[in-house]
């Protein structure tokens, strides 16, 4: 089909165009196979499992834009560049087409030229917003340590001379060819160009053609070497983003036959975490969550992202040519340490608001740890106030310097058997190391107990058998001292018949743990498979503390443990719904505002049961905080943080729990012994012990049955 | 900080043996005459002083996890598991002073002595993990109830025969607290100790310590080869790390009996003791706290009982 005019301007135009055409592919492909090399010199991964979900949430976040959109404004002007970015592109090709002396059908015809003006628009108004956001309204998030704002300018402009030489082209090409070349804007504003001689229209829609093409085409290899390297790399790190549990880390495999622990040079990356560089569109949105960065610790969640790829970059060519670039790689400043600092690494507390807001399936946390495991096993590098945690974990299976043997005292008295005692019993409690040895605690785990009594559910406690489940010595780097204290673990809950069987899984197939909200995967409930009527099933699992949970949940599995554990909140919850516990509702009569503990909130999509619970106690229901639910701001306890000393900026707990008594409520309900930990000391820092506490729900449910025993409770219902 | 040196304590090599020159307040800690007769056997193997790398032996005892609840048997020993046996914790500090002395003199060579049961391997084995080249574990069933001095004849003998520049002990144990054998093994070998070290210098030829004093610190020096007990402000154990870990599996540990130190068995073990523990009692904590409510008139009750101590 030959076109209405050949806007390259005849033959030499046209070769001149053929030649620019080439080269400008060429030194993209060039490029691209570059990028991919580099990836590919780190280490495998296998993202190609479940590919009906990856196809399903790549339609729902790239073609649907869900990931953006939740950040209104910039997230429909994002809408309308992706959107009209591809139909543009589409319209590229009959451009090109044009340019060679032909044309090709469907992108030439009206409706598709309909289409491409209305994303033409909506494309330069989004343009306009996001020129104001940068220039006007400056979010914090947006700023970068390393990197300036030219980039984020050069693409502005070079998307408005794309829209602007495409405009042009179009309204003189209608002109030119007397509405041959049908267009909106053409049909629009060929009344105020009527006049103009058919031959000067030819010539200036040439130009704008011209300008449009050596645009796109600069454009495109201009994409491949800037930040907008995302527009490639985005869409297929959405697509072979982690489906393996969210809360769980990656494990080392042969951990005791390897030369290498952890991460510090980049290529000890997986080539899946190497692509998360390219696919980092630097929106900030991580920064932005970050209770370390938030509260002036020295943590950009984005920068270490854009480090790794700083550092893929610097290192690519010695990557590539390979073996004889050894010296040159001598020379290099280490990335550990160099671009990447140990004081971020440290800093973290693994809450995992970055990958919950990352719009494009990054995992930062991943990569934290990686990182902190390299410090810790092959430096022995690690805040000195750590060493005493391990070396306790090693010796008395508990962070303290306390015998294990004593584990069960915090029971005496209570009448609750240990599996040694009564290996029938139907729900072991996982009470962990804080509600077994921290004085605060022990009153969680009494609580929780009585609770439990209260709705007759036959439970025992391992006692001196339970270790630390290896959390924080994980969280911290060390991968073989959690190894260790898992292993012990899985054999003696295996030895009680807790197992469920099965498989190690492998990490990719795992079970489907919660998916961030920012996952198309909705969460699934633990609960799921409990024969209806029933709250649990028998040889269940029940923790307090959401960091045992997590780990016997979500990573056990890497070592062969397969358990059915719950977290205590969840657990309460199907008690009430399952009429098993009766509660004096109401009871509660403060304010009461809810904290929601990462490793049972982001990192399992356990938002809901705790507030269930609370609703049903408490005669007003949950306050909530500014930040809640998926954006909750961490207590400063997880990632190990707990066991490290605060030295920088202000401190995490203060500021949560400042923000939790801006609700006006009298007391704060937590799920965590770790918040409980963080919070008691936070509430002391500010001064309001007089007017602000803060319980467990089972501290405040077990008050309530003592005041009010179910039975008067139900007499009065 | 008030910092002070309150005395300084040289020991020379002579022909045959030391000549100390000290003063009396410093004397008074000595083992053993500075002017015994008993000739001294050349123990280092470095002999050209002004070279750099030293051989240093730290000595490690194996003891019951701390946190662990102890029991005596019929001998009134404290009852040994194999499980609860870690490192004693005063001589992490040890070890890892060795490993620094290392770190400050490239070459030098650390080498970590034990006496015990043949399963003592393990806890050298994490001193090895931290950095230690390798281990010389010291064990004959004959050992079995030896005392102090038992112990400290050993340690003597085994160093005697490794040969080094500088041994290195904790200030005790923490399963018995004796905090003996350090001074016994000077006595043995006839060599001064430099005690409670909460710093610790070598130059090659010499040894210097700086001791914590009520008031400041005294300086006390040595010529090498040097005994050397350090106190736990001295450093930091170090944890270590997974290379280490894996590393200590590859290492060597000898193994000494009592014939191959050349001692008679009845002179160590329960055979040799002159110790002996007659009875074993459990120590109560007893906490006498009293707490006066603000309701209670406490203010009053406080002044009252600080009056009563004479205190106000």
């Amino acid at each position: 089909m030959l076109p209405p005019f050949m806007p390259s301007g005849g033959l030499i135009g046209a070769i001149i165009f053929g030649i620019v055409l080439v080269v400008a592919w060429v030194a993209f492909g060039l490029r691209i196979r570059k990028l991919v090399r580099m990836l590919l010199a780190g280490r495998p991964e296998n993202r190609f499992d479940r590919l009906g979900d990856r196809i399903k949430y790549f339609t729902l976040m790239v073609l649907g834009q869900r990931g953006v959109l939740r950040d209104p404004l910039p997230g429909i002007a994002h809408f309308f560049t992706f959107w009209g970015f591809i139909i543009i592109q589409i319209d590229a090709l009959n451009l090109w087409a044009m340019g060679l002396g032909f044309q090709i059908p469907i992108i030439s015809s009206k409706p598709f030229a309909a289409i491409l003006d209305f994303f033409i628009f909506m494309a330069a108004v989004a343009l306009i917003a996001f020129t104001y956001r940068r220039l006007v309204m400056r979010p914090r998030q947006l700023q970068s340590q390393t990197h300036g704002m030219a980039d984020a300018y050069t693409i502005l402009i070079l998307i408005a001379l794309v829209l602007v030489t495409l405009f042009f082209f179009e309204v003189f090409a209608y002109v030119a060819t007397g509405g041959a070349a049908w267009s909106v804007f053409g049909a629009l504003l060929n009344p105020a160009f009527g006049g103009m001689n058919a031959r000067t229209a030819l010539a200036l829609a040439d130009v704008a053609w011209w300008g449009n093409v050596l645009t796109v085409l600069g454009f495109l290899v201009y994409l491949p070497n800037s930040k907008h390297l995302h527009l490639i790399a985005t869409p297929f790190n959405v697509f072979f983003r982690n489906y393996a549990p969210m809360g769980a880390l990656q494990i080392i495999p042969n951990i005791e036959e390897r030369e290498d622990y952890g991460v510090h040079k980049v290529e000890q990356f997986t080539w899946k975490q190497l692509l998360d560089g390219y696919a980092c569109t630097e929106c900030g949105r991580c920064n932005s969550v970050c209770p370390a960065l938030a509260t002036d610790k020295p943590l950009w969640p984005k920068e270490i992202i854009l480090g790794v790829r700083e550092e893929l970059y610097s290192q690519g060519n010695i990557l590539l040519v390979g073996a004889g670039a050894a010296e040159e790689a001598a020379k290099h400043e280490p990335m550990v340490g160099g671009l990447i600092k140990e004081e971020s690494l440290w800093a973290c507390t693994n809450c995992g608001a970055c990958v919950e807001i990352c719009p494009v399936s990054i995992e930062h946390v991943q990569k934290i740890d990686d990182m902190r495991r390299y410090l810790v096993m092959e430096e022995s590098n690690f805040p000195q106030e750590v060493t005493p945690l391990f070396n306790n974990l090693e010796r008395n299976q508990n962070p303290w310097e306390i015998s294990n043997d004593t584990r069960a005292n915090w029971a005496r008295g209570m009448n609750i058997p240990t599996l040694a005692e009564d290996p029938d019993v139907e729900v072991l409690y996982w009470v962990g190391c804080m509600g077994s040895f921290d004085a605060r605690n022990q009153k969680v785990a009494t609580a929780f107990a009585k609770v439990m009594q209260a709705a007759g559910v036959r439970f025992g406690i391992l006692g001196p058998e339970e270790s630390c489940t290896g959390d924080p010595a994980r969280r911290i780097g060390n991968e073989y001292l959690w190894q260790m204290l898992a292993q012990q673990n899985i054999e003696v809950l295996n030895g009680y018949g807790f197992g469920k069987g099965g498989e190690a899984k492998t990490e990719a197939n795992g079970t489907n743990g919660a998916t961030s909200s920012n996952g198309a995967t909705a969460t699934a409930p633990s609960g799921v498979g409990v024969e209806p009527g029933r709250a649990y099933n028998v040889k269940t699992v029940v923790a307090t503390c959401p960091h045992c949970f997590n780990t016997i949940k979500n990573e056990y599995p890497q070592l062969g443990g397969n358990f059915e554990v719950i977290h205590h909140t969840e657990f309460i919850d199907r008690l009430i719904s399952t009429g098993q516990l009766k509660l004096p509702a109401g009871f509660d009569r403060r304010k009461l505002t809810y904290h929601d503990p990462c490793f049972i909130g982001r990192w399992n999509g356990v938002y809901d049961q705790p507030r269930r619970v609370l609703n049903v106690i408490n005669s007003e229901g949950v306050t909530e905080m500014r930040r809640n639910r998926n954006r909750s701001f961490c207590c400063g306890g997880g990632g190990g943080r707990a066991w490290m000393e605060e030295k920088i900026g202000k401190r995490i707990n203060n500021t949560r729990v400042q923000e939790a008594m801006d609700t006006g409520a009298d007391a704060l309900a937590a799920a965590c012994p770790f918040c409980i930990s963080m919070f008691e000391d936070g509430i002391k820092a500010v001064g309001a012990t007089d007017n602000f506490g803060v319980e467990d729900i089972s501290e405040i449910l077990a008050r309530a049955l003592e005041a009010q025993p179910v039975a008067a409770a139900q007499a009065e219902a | 900080m008030l910092m002070m040196s309150i005395g300084q304590f040289d020991v020379k090599p002579a022909k045959a043996g030391f000549v100390a020159k000290c003063s009396e307040a410093l004397r008074r800690g000595l083992s053993r005459p500075p002017s015994s007769s008993a000739t001294h056997p050349t123990l280092s193997t470095n002999h050209n002083l002004e070279e750099n790398p030293v051989k240093i032996v730290v000595c490690m005892k194996e003891t019951p996890s701390t946190t662990v609840e102890k029991s005596f048997g019929p001998d009134m020993r404290i009852e040994r598991r194999k499980e609860d046996a870690v490192i004693n914790p005063f001589d992490e500090y040890t070890i890892e002073e060795g490993l620094r002395q290392q770190e400050k003199h490239a070459g030098s060579e650390v080498i970590a002595l034990c006496m015990g049961p043949a399963t003592a391997t393990d806890n050298i084995r994490r001193a090895l993990a931290m950095g230690a080249d390798r281990g010389v574990l010291v064990t004959d069933p004959a050992l079995a109830g030896s005392d102090a001095i038992g112990t400290a004849r050993v340690l003597a003998a085994a160093l005697k025969q490794i040969g080094f520049d500088l041994a290195l002990f904790g200030s005790a144990a923490a399963d018995a607290y004796g905090g003996v054998v350090p001074s016994a093994v000077a006595e043995f070998l006839g060599m001064p100790l430099l005690s409670f070290a909460g710093k610790l210098d070598i130059d090659g030829s010499t040894a210097r310590i700086e001791r914590q004093a009520e008031v400041g610190y005294q300086v006390a020096e040595a010529s090498m080869p040097a005994l050397v007990s350090v106190v736990k402000s001295i450093n930091e154990p170090r944890y270590p790390s997974m290379k280490g870990i894996m590393q200590a599996k590859k290492k060597p540990i000898d193994t000494l009996t009592l014939a191959n130190l050349g001692l008679d068995a009845d002179t160590v073990g329960a055979a040799g003791a002159r110790e002996e523990a007659l009875s074993a009692e459990k120590v109560t904590a007893q906490r006498k706290g009293e707490i006066y409510m603000g309701n209670e008139g406490a203010a009053d009750r406080i002044v009252a009982f600080l009056v009563e101590q004479k205190v106000l």
